[in-house]
């Protein structure tokens, strides 16, 4: 009944905030915080509706409004809230509002209004995105997300090291939305030839996925080429392979907000858009083996990546990326339950792991380099025994929330596909190996980081994390393995609008599937403590004996240095982009600079040359009208008697 | 009707006897009488159902008998929505002229003036008449960039001047063709456009081997497309645009542009259809280049103003392209893009303008980090961008998916110069397509370069924007807002249009 209430009131709370209607006090946050709690309030007070047995099955709809596209055609815009869209909301709401509260602490008061109006603004517009019922509605909370992302990364902008990573997001997305932007354009067209109503409302389009199979283009089916697109749009979102790069530069940004839109929520957008249109995904075997493919690819690049990296949080970044792959693959095999219940789990122990990183940050006086810190556990005991459930559920240690959905994905590889299972285990190794070379690197050893001595955990900030390694502890068993005999609580859920497979009873499979990923996690782990124990110096020895391995993975493949090199963005370092030099690397640029210089001599030369035959002829005529009557009777006299001539030698003889 | 029409004219000659001192007084009596104006237009438009009947309001007067010209004049969808449109602009021009002291009362008779043109350039359905208009509306502005602008302000005018002149002269051909040979004894009236077509289309002879219809289609489409600009007749609009004081680029860019392309849609696509169709393919090309050139050039610029003189150009490639479809959702989505560009483009200069009456520059280099300065303007500024980049949610992305989905659909008709083609339009724009992502690499530096960074010490005495500045400028936002959200009430409006125009290049075939 109220659905429009639960992305109102982070919005509305969004622009009170900007227009300082609360000043920079307390009472702003605060305020902040208590709506979106009352967005959780809003979602838990529509679970009954889901429940409601009816034969729409466990879905509720309101429309909103429609545009009269054509005289006669509506394009009608909605909300809807099923199984999915309901644990997205859930998991925005319940993290963002623990987000918000830790901000409380993390943020200075004097940047209340302005961090707090950006937060609250990415908040409604991830509830716009998962809300709503069809694609082009979808959009603008897609778009939306990727300003309120931008605003944040770009949240100290002073420094223009900070507004390129924004930028880069922000255009790093947009190349992902011209994807997006061009599969919502096929599918109207389709339907609106097909059947002449337009409508990109996800119920439709599913009803009609059957006519996608038409034959496309070349040895593409439609289906196939919309899919495709749309999954372009997922890589920029969700920072899948060729796309990825955006997000360990956006770790500009304050740390709560990379905890909860570029770990928790908006980056899993992506998996909620090839959830939401399975449909289209699972068409064309082509597609669903590309999604396959990029998402174990992008699992294990950002894995190996994350062993050689300095910086905590574009740790914490890359593996994010890593996770997100995970995510991707599981959709790629068709197991869309299985991913959202991984981006549930993630959601909780990667804000866990951002939020601990952002109190060692804190208490490092504002330091990120990981070499620069060590034996924080005596400092920071609580956040240490924190970091280590958050990392625990990273890997995929039994009780915790993390192996449940983890196990789940590998076992579907398992079962169907045991090349990528493999590949999929071996990231599991690196996980461990760089999650706990963090962990070792950060809170043991003997090293003295230079920390704040005054620094105590604030209660807003501990809070928070508290809450979420309590729910680190109950979130897996929502969805347990079959041979525990427990009541399938998820999956039940998710089939109301999913495929999800119930009920597979291969207890022995099953069992072996567990142990052995525990296994590569315990290497991984007894690894990362027998050198990192200690301090770094496993990481020189690696530079200095195998130079071009280590330069290979610390500098990510080199792949971002390409697309410095290939394209627009100066990412690297803080070059002012006022000089000239800081674009010239650019092949955009090049582009640019010919075409303005074409547009000001070639053009603007011809204009100037086509102006020069008046002027010249002016010039002549200006020569006549020089203010004499004399000379002025002069001309007509002549002009007189040439006229008089020409009549009476042509036009006269013709009369004859 | 004549009323509205000109009424800013009269309260522009009451406004002569006005002593001239006395600026206040002057800025109040123009400011009252375009705010008392679109009051009136608003009334006026809240009475008609423009569901059924195309023309309203009709006024039909002889007045050159011998060659049946008339002084005629009515409103329909697309003039209402374009009188609409004017009106803010105007509004929001003159609000924000205040500063302007030197020969101030001149300037508010030429601004009022000016609008009167433009009114009537929107209101007259003879063809003569609307030429009329359409050269009255460019004195006012040859003055108004002449006198007012900047430090080449009079190279800008001249050059402004003689092209819109050739485009006058080319519009004048076809339109003396029109006249000299027009069979039928009705005037050359919009509400008769079928007669015309008729004939033109049965005209068989040739005029030094060209049929007399592609004549006619040239010289408007000449005439329209140095206005738009289309690509090669561009190059006079970055530099009116840099040199002309805010308001009057605020009113260029908010309505002068869309003069051409009001012209292309109601008379090209009026009196020659058929031509239309023909040119189609070749429209489309230089729409598509028109987005991306445009874009590229923008990229290009180290002047504020100039860059985003030359992202005008990028947007009216999408009234272009979604012209040259000929789909429904093309020809209304072009109208959208008008509208959304006249408001968007309005807000970006306005916010040039402001910076320039800062600090006395608009280089980029020269600026930057006014965010920490001058917060209210940079929370336009942010929003403007993304306006312009077409952010969901706003009026800009409504126009630009409408007409990248309506050109999408369109497919070539066997008459066209290409023959038949299904896929043509598709690949195109998927070409255009990637202005979306140009557009937005553009905006965003130019807001970095400007807003972001560290604050130059010899800024750090500016003054933000003041509320009431920022009063008229909320207003500009909100309806950007609001029709991004719900553009319904416009679209209704165009139907009547699009149908009737659809309806011509139907009967073609």
């Amino acid at each position: 009944m109220y659905l429009f209430y639960i992305i109102i009131l982070p919005l509305i709370t969004a622009v009170l905030l900007r227009w300082h209607v609360f000043d920079n006090k307390k009472s702003a946050g605060v305020i902040a915080c208590c709506s979106v709690l009352g967005s959780f309030v809003v979602v838990l007070l529509h679970t009954r509706y889901l429940f409601m047995a009816g034969d729409s099955g466990a879905m509720y709809f309101e429309k909103l409004w429609e545009w009269k596209i054509l005289p006669d055609v509506t394009m009608p815009f909605g909300l809807r809230l099923d199984a999915i869209s309901y644990v997205m909301c859930l998991l925005v709401t319940f993290v963002g509002f623990l987000i918000h509260v830790y901000s409380l602490g993390y943020m200075k008061l004097k940047e209340y209004s302005r961090y707090f109006s950006y937060l609250n603004l990415f908040v409604a517009m991830m509830l716009l995105l998962v809300l709503s019922d069809q694609l082009l509605f979808m959009f603008i909370g897609w778009e939306g997300v990727g300003l309120s992302s931008f605003l944040l990364i770009g949240f100290y902008h002073q420094s223009h090291k900070n507004m390129n990573a924004a930028k880069k997001a922000f255009i790093v997305n947009r190349i992902g939305d011209l994807g997006l932007l061009l599969a919502m354009i096929l599918l109207l067209a389709i339907y609106f030839l097909e059947s002449g109503q337009f409508s990109l409302s996800v119920l439709t389009l599913e009803t009609k996925a059957s006519l996608l199979q038409a034959p496309g283009i070349g040895d593409f089916t439609l289906i196939g080429i919309v899919g495709v697109l749309l999954f372009f749009g997922v890589c920029g979102k969700s920072a899948q392979m060729p796309l990825y790069m955006w997000l360990p530069d956006a770790m500009a940004g304050p740390t709560p907000v990379s905890a909860l839109m570029h770990a928790a929520s908006m980056v899993t957008a992506g998996i909620y858009l090839m959830s939401r249109m399975h449909f289209i995904f699972d068409g064309s075997v082509f597609v669903s083996h590309l999604v396959m493919w990029v998402g174990v690819i992008t699992a294990l690049f950002g894995s190996t990546v994350a062993i050689f990296q300095r910086d905590i949080k574009k740790i914490l970044a890359f593996s994010t990326i890593s996770q997100l792959g995970y995510m991707t693959l599981a959709c790629g095999i068709g197991a869309y339950g299985v991913a959202l219940f991984h981006v549930l789990t993630h959601g909780v122990f990667k804000a866990l792991l951002f939020l601990s990183a952002g109190d060692v940050i804190k208490a490092c006086k504002g330091n990120q380099d990981i070499y620069l810190m060590g034996n924080l556990r005596h400092k920071l005991p609580r956040t240490h025994v924190m970091f280590w459930m958050g990392a625990l559920s990273l890997v995929g240690i039994f009780p915790l929330a993390g192996y449940f959905s983890k196990d789940l994905i590998l076992f579907h590889l398992f079962t169907n596909h045991f090349g990528v299972y493999l590949l999929a285990l071996l990231g599991v190794f690196f996980t461990s190996c760089y999650i706990f070379r963090l962990l070792y690197l950060v809170f043991y050893g003997n090293r003295q980081a230079d920390t704040n001595q005054e620094y105590r955990t604030p209660i807003t900030m501990l809070f928070p994390m508290v809450i979420l390694s309590i729910l680190l502890l109950m979130l897996g068993w929502l969805w347990v393995p079959s041979f525990l005999h427990l009541p399938e609580v998820l999956p039940e859920f998710f089939a109301t609008v999913l495929p999800v497979e119930l009920g597979h009873h291969l207890v022995f499979k099953e069992l072996i599937v567990g142990l052995i990923s525990t296994v590569f996690a315990a290497t991984g782990f007894f690894l990362a403590r027998k050198f990192f124990l200690y301090g770094p110096k496993a990481d020189f020895w690696i530079a200095k004996r195998y130079p071009r391995f280590y330069r290979l993975l610390s500098h990510q493949y080199y792949l971002d240095e390409l697309y410095y090199k290939a394209f627009v963005f100066e990412n690297h370092d803080d070059r002012d982009p006022n000089e000239d030099n800081a674009f010239t690397n650019s092949v955009l640029h090049v582009v640019a600079v010919f075409k303005g210089l074409i547009d000001r001599y070639f053009i603007d030369g011809l204009v100037h040359w086509f102006a020069w035959i008046p002027m010249f002829l002016g010039s002549v005529y200006a020569k006549i009208q020089n203010g004499q009557i004399q000379s002025y009777l002069r001309w007509i006299t002549m002009g007189s008697l040439i006229s008089l001539l020409y009549w009476f030698l042509w036009i006269s003889k013709a009369g004859q | 009707m004549t009323f509205l029409l000109f009424f800013p004219m009269l309260v522009g000659v009451v406004l002569l006897m006005v002593p001239k001192h006395v600026h206040n007084t002057i800025y109040k009596i123009s400011l009252g009488a375009t705010v008392a104006h679109f009051v009136i237009l608003c009334l006026t438009l809240v009475q008609i159902d423009f569901s059924f009947d195309q023309w309203h309001y009709v006024v039909k007067v002889p007045w050159i008998e011998p060659l049946h010209i008339y002084y005629a004049l009515g409103i329909d969808g697309l003039s209402a929505l374009m009188c609409l449109l004017t009106s803010i602009t105007m509004v929001l021009a003159i609000a924000l002229s205040y500063k302007i002291k030197k020969k101030s009362k001149a300037y508010f008779i030429l601004m009022l003036f000016l609008q009167t043109g433009i009114y009537g350039v929107f209101l007259s359905i003879d063809l003569f008449l609307f030429y009329i208009f359409w050269e009255m509306a460019l004195i006012p502005l040859y003055f108004l960039i002449g006198i007012w602008g900047g430090v080449r302000r009079e190279y800008a005018a001249i050059k402004f001047f003689i092209y819109t002149m050739i485009g006058s002269v080319f519009l004048l051909l076809s339109l003396v063709l029109l006249y000299l040979l027009n069979p039928t004894d009705s005037g050359i009236l919009l509400t008769d456009l079928h007669v015309h077509q008729q004939w033109i289309r049965n005209f068989s002879e040739l005029i030094w081997g060209i049929p007399v219809s592609t004549m006619i289609f040239l010289g408007l489409f000449i005439a329209f497309a140095i206005k738009i600009p289309i690509f090669p007749f561009h190059t006079w609009l970055p530099d009116a645009h840099v040199q002309a004081p805010t308001p009057v680029s605020v009113v260029l860019a908010g309505i002068l542009l869309k003069l051409g392309m009001y012209g292309m849609l109601r008379f090209t696509l009026g009196f020659v259809p058929g031509e239309v169709v023909m040119f189609a393919p070749v429209i489309f090309i230089l729409g598509v280049i028109n987005l991306i050139y445009g874009a590229f050039c923008a990229m290009y610029q180290k002047n504020m103003k100039k860059l985003i003189a030359y992202s005008s150009i990028s947007h009216m490639g999408y009234c272009i392209i979604g012209f040259s479809a000929l789909t429904f959702l093309g020809l209304e989505g072009s109208i959208m893009q008008m509208l959304s560009h006249g408001l968007i483009a309005a807000l970006l200069f306005i916010i040039a303008g402001a910076i320039y009456e800062r600090t006395y520059t608009l280089t980029m280099s020269d600026l930057g980090g006014f965010a920490s300065q001058l917060p209210r303007l940079t929370f336009v500024a942010v929003f403007a961008v993304f306006a312009a980049i077409g952010l969901p949610g706003l009026f800009g992305f409504v126009s630009e998916f409408m007409v990248l989905v309506g050109a999408f659909m369109g497919s070539l008709y066997p008459s066209s110069l290409f023959g038949a083609s299904d896929t043509f339009f598709q690949l195109g724009t998927s070409v255009a397509m990637f202005t979306v992502l140009i557009t937005a690499v553009y905006m965003l530096w130019m807001l970095q370069r400007t807003f972001f960074g560290a604050l130059a010490e010899k800024w750090t005495s500016l003054e933000d924007i003041s509320t009431f500045d920022l009063g008229w400028i909320v207003l500009l936002m909100a309806l950007i807002f609001v029709f991004g959200i719900q553009p319904s009430y416009l679209l209704e409006l165009t139907h009547l249009n699009v149908t009737d125009w659809l309806d011509f290049v139907g009967e073609i075939q």
